[in-house]
């Protein structure tokens, strides 16, 4: 084909530009380390990426609020844990005042510590977290949950438990509502509670009970009252109708509807205790009862018994107290650690994301050199060819 | 002799005129459009003679320029496609560098403002926290405006660039309509013998027109060439030229469209235009920049709607119910400016799912209201009656037509491209976050049972009722009542929706069981609702509820990194077309100067050697003077 002079510059011109715009091209990958610089140098690759970086930040906001639950359980663990050495010293209190052999004066020091414990645990309960967010107030975590007015104290949170997100489809807990921890503590021995009127005169002390067959207790509230002083006695239940009646000796157990409860001393005529279904109780309280069980006068025999009665009341109570607390104590253990696991795969899916994005967009440097090589060769090559190729012209040799 | 001296004489006459024409395509080897010329010889008339005819010599008939009307055509065609193609792709370049960058992108900022919701549920009385969360919200805002700016000025960087092709395309036709006439004369003052440089200066301008639009010519008996555009317009006929001009389109006077001047008015011809800078350009709008700048709305429209919804169903750190967070605006209606009537449209967004990235023409006909795809002119059906009791409903879309429109009335409707310039975020307060949930359950401290309640949500956030206190009492542990009334049975884990909210209840309940359903006022650590405006992000809302809005931000910049890429390829190969078709064109009309130089030797050498002829004659005619002077 003929080739007309202005094309020849012009072709080799056109080649070396093009040549030149791949190079440059080249350069700019390896000068910013990336394949993909814009979605249309790969489109697919590109709507990948934007999709992996989306959920590697996304999962660094999973790290983030794992981090938070985190350290608020371990605020929460830490207060508990001081909750249940507190109860531990109190059980000792309670042992300690217990005794028949310890003076008034003694149970009345004693009972003036319980109430120093009773001040201390108020202050764990309402502790806060570094935010200033109260740990143990539900929702309501700038509201001071616990307010102490004389001798009870009352519960100003809610019941709410705030959640954080951990990953795409689950949620952690980062808190107990301080109605969970130190309000709703059942009664008694969980299924009923015991408890002797103020107004008995008899010897007669009540334990605490057991169930030893669920299916006959029917829960209700029921009343023990002592019909003779010789141990005849009759149960009643809430509505007044009697469900057993019979005669007790002293050291036995009176056993009705699947429970039974186990008495000592010897109740007089007319003496009456509560069987009641359990409810709840809260720690405060319990502790309030105990110092004012400590506090209370062993005089008579009946005020001895009543004592023995409330003594071992809270004594039970304490026990079901550490039993709610260390339950707690177990839910926060198992969040903190399935935390731990979320966090390790977390940091797992980081690395595995990062590297696929890496692959995705990143220069395979050596491929990128090699194709750099071979463009400069030829656009050298290019250079130097047009460089000859356009001095050849029949006119140098027209003279 | 005089037979020697006369063909010696035409040579010398017919060489010198070549040695002319290589000099004159010497001298024009880089002048763009000229065409090689050729002096075409021929020999005289012989003479007969008794022993035979004998030859007069050599004659200069016609310079003729080497020119294929063909190839040329050819060149045009494939110059209008590469030329708007490659607008196309440099718009497209532009738009995906834009949108490209990972770190300035959409995703990145959708992503950072959930996380800062994210951020907000793990810490909701931070007030750091909520000022984060503005932030995010506002830069997130500042970004979709700023592309939406981008866009903005793409479109009308569009208009001047139409107004500007337009101007020199006046310029163009002008020119050639004048050299029609010009040839024309020269032709017929030559005696017909063709003026190769002026039709080398047509060409090349009918080249450069047809770089800003695809044309067609037709040529005419006196060597004139009209030009036609789109459906056969003209342009150019004989020495009258037609102007085009910009025209205000039919809907919307802020963008322009290409008209052809006629003497009956502008005759519009936007929609038939394609080919060269000024199709590529319409083409671009068209099919790219519109539909961007409809998704990138309708991202807006779905985001305002998720984010606003569940917003209004929390309660922020005053306890009060959170309202409306971003502002954005709604759908934009054009009337054409033909319309005859006085009908009024009022378009509003329905649920955000159904939207399109589609315009739409409203237009009432004889038959009543009908809606139609404003590109392919498709029917979309609508349902309801256009009343404000029971507006049309049609892709996410609720219109009400009011006045009196004629039949042939026509409005356009832009479901979602001013939704991003009108955004704001409507919260400045960070208080006024609504972080917390409106209600709170509990269980009483006095129940036996052993069965709970769930945190409950809300469903109706507008329930005048919402944050009652309910009591909700086991009566006997298979049924319940609510606030003392009724007495309804209980399901284990059943939703029980009362006032706008629902909760469960599940376990084991005994009678004289209580819960207590009630205002969350005081819930200021509560994070309910952060975390639903978090996770509302996730949710797919868009394409009807297919496609979630980073899902929708991925596709709409991968759909931009496609187009663009699509739009290289084109480009590419069409310039691998017309570089081919302007080397054969090259081929036949280029100048070689190594060609040239060896015509130069040999006409000069012909020209040498007919001089030789003239002195031969000379020689001859002294010979026969000296044998006859003695």
């Amino acid at each position: 084909m003929r080739i007309s002079t202005s094309a020849l510059h012009s072709n080799a011109l056109t080649a070396m530009l093009s040549q030149q715009a791949a190079l440059s091209k080249t350069q700019n990958q390896i000068a910013t380390g990336r394949r993909v610089q814009t979605p249309a140098d790969d489109p697919v690759a590109s709507a990948h990426i934007m999709e992996l970086e989306r959920a590697l930040s996304e999962s660094a906001q999973y790290a983030s609020n794992a981090d938070m639950a985190r350290n608020r359980l371990v605020l929460e663990e830490q207060a508990l844990a001081d909750v249940t050495s507190l109860l531990h010293r109190v059980r000792e209190l309670a042992i300690q005042g217990n005794n028949a052999t310890v003076d008034p004066a003694s149970r009345r020091m004693i009972a003036a510590e319980v109430r120093d414990r009773l001040r201390e645990l108020v202050d764990i309960a309402n502790r806060r977290d570094g935010n200033g967010e109260y740990l143990f107030s539900g929702y309501s975590t700038t509201t001071q949950p616990f307010v102490q007015t004389g001798s009870t104290v009352s519960y100003f949170g809610d019941q709410g438990s705030r959640t954080l997100q951990v990953g795409p489809n689950q949620r952690v807990a980062d808190s107990h509502s301080g109605y969970d921890v130190f309000m709703m503590i059942r009664e008694g021995n969980g299924v009923f509670t015991t408890a002797a009127a103020a107004t008995n005169t008899g010897s007669g002390v009540i334990a605490s009970g057991s169930v030893f067959d669920p299916a006959q207790w029917v829960a209700d509230d029921y009343t023990l009252r002592f019909t003779s002083a010789t141990g005849d006695y009759e149960i009643v239940d809430s509505s007044a109708t009697v469900v057993a009646t019979g005669t007790y000796t002293s050291g036995e157990a009176i056993s009705f509807r699947g429970v039974n409860i186990n008495m000592s001393g010897m109740p007089a005529a007319n003496d009456t205790f509560s069987i009641e279904r359990s409810r709840t109780e809260d720690l405060f309280t319990t502790l309030g009862n105990l110092a004012a069980t400590l506090e209370s006068s062993t005089a008579t025999e009946a005020d001895r018994a009543l004592f023995n009665t409330n003594m071992a009341r809270a004594l039970a109570q304490l026990d079901q107290s550490a039993d709610r607390i260390s339950t707690v104590r177990a839910e926060v253990g198992t969040r903190l650690s399935s935390l731990e696991t979320t966090q390790s795969s977390i940091e797992d899916r980081k690395v595995e994301l990062e590297q696929t994005v890496s692959q995705l967009r990143d220069l395979d440097y050596a491929e990128a050199i090699t194709r750099m090589n071979q463009q400069l060769v030829g656009l050298q090559a290019a250079q130097l060819s047009y460089s000859q190729i356009s001095q050849l012209s029949l006119f140098q040799y027209l003279k | 002799m005089a037979d020697l001296l006369s063909t010696g004489l035409s040579g010398l006459l017919a060489f010198q005129r070549a040695l002319d024409t290589t000099s004159h395509n010497i001298a024009n080897v880089n002048t763009p459009g000229y065409s090689r010329q050729r002096v075409e010889l021929g020999t005289r008339e012989a003479h007969p003679y008794g022993n035979g005819w004998i030859g007069t010599g050599v004659d200069a008939q016609t310079t003729r320029r080497l020119y294929d009307e063909l190839l040329a055509m050819q060149t045009r065609t494939t110059s209008s496609s590469l030329e708007h193609l490659d607008i196309f792709a440099a718009s497209a370049e532009r738009l995906n560098n834009m949108f490209g960058h990972s770190t300035t992108g959409l995703t990145a900022t959708l992503q950072n403002f959930a996380n800062a919701f994210q951020s907000l549920a793990d810490a909701p009385t931070s007030t750091a926290a909520r000022q984060v969360l503005l932030s995010e919200a506002s830069t997130l805002q500042q970004r979709l405006q700023y592309f939406d700016e981008r866009l903005s000025d793409l479109d009308a960087e569009v208009n001047s660039r139409l107004q500007g092709e337009v101007a020199e395309i006046n310029t163009l036709t002008e020119a050639i309509a004048r050299l029609n006439s010009d040839i024309a004369t020269a032709t017929a003052r030559s005696g017909g013998q063709p003026p190769n440089d002026l039709l080398d200066e047509r060409d090349r301008l009918l080249d450069e027109l047809s770089g800003k639009i695809s044309i067609s010519t037709v040529k005419q008996d006196d060597g004139a060439i009209n030009v036609f555009i789109a459906k056969g317009q003209p342009l150019v006929l004989g020495a009258n030229a037609n102007r085009l001009t910009t025209v205000p389109d039919s809907f919307d006077p802020t963008r322009l469209g290409v008209a052809l001047d006629t003497d009956a008015g502008p005759v519009d011809l936007t929609s038939s235009l394609s080919g060269g800078v000024l199709g590529g350009a319409l083409a671009f709008r068209k099919e790219l920049l519109d539909p961007a700048h409809n998704a990138l709305g309708r991202i807006a429209v779905g985001l305002a709607q998720l984010v606003n919804d569940q917003h209004r169903e929390g309660i922020d750190l005053s306890g009060a119910l959170g309202g409306d967070f971003f502002a954005i605006g709604g759908p934009e209606v054009l009337p054409r400016d033909s319309n005859a009537g006085s009908g009024t449209v009022s378009v509003t967004y329905g649920n955000a799912s159904g939207l399109t990235e589609r315009d739409y023409v409203l237009e009432l006909t004889g038959s009543g209201w009908q809606l139609r795809d404003s590109q392919t002119g498709a029917a979309v059906t609508m349902t309801g009656s256009g009343t404000a009791a029971d507006p049309f409903v049609a892709d996410g879309l609720e219109i009400v037509v009011g006045g009196a429109a004629n039949v042939g009335d026509e409005f356009l409707i832009r479901p979602t491209r001013a939704a991003v310039a009108d955004m704001q975020v409507l919260i400045s307060d960070p208080s006024r976050i609504a972080a917390a949930a409106p209600i709170r359950t509990e269980a009483d401290a006095d129940n036996t049972g052993s069965a709970s309640i769930s945190a409950g949500e809300v469903i109706d956030a507008s329930h005048p009722d919402l944050r009652d206190t309910v009591t909700i009492e086991f009566l006997t542990p298979t049924t319940y009542s609510i606030n003392g009334v009724g007495n309804f049975p209980y399901t284990d884990g059943g939703n029980i929706e009362v006032n706008g909210w629902r909760v469960q209840i599940s376990g084991t309940p005994a009678a004289g069981d209580r819960f207590t359903i009630s205002d969350n006022s005081s819930g200021t650590g509560d994070n309910r609702n952060a975390l639903e405006l978090a996770n509302a992000l996730t949710r797919p809302v868009l394409n009807n509820g297919t496609t979630s809005l980073s899902g929708a931000v991925g596709q709409f910049v991968s759909g931009i990194g496609v187009a663009t890429r699509q739009a290289q390829a084109n480009r590419d190969a069409q310039s691998v077309v017309h570089q081919e078709n302007i080397a054969a064109q090259d081929s036949v009309s280029g100048v070689n100067l190594d060609e040239e130089a060896a015509n130069l030797l040999k006409y000069q050498q012909a020209y040498q050697a007919a001089a030789q002829l003239i002195r031969i004659a000379d020689t001859l005619f002294q010979t026969l003077l000296g044998a006859t002077q003695r």
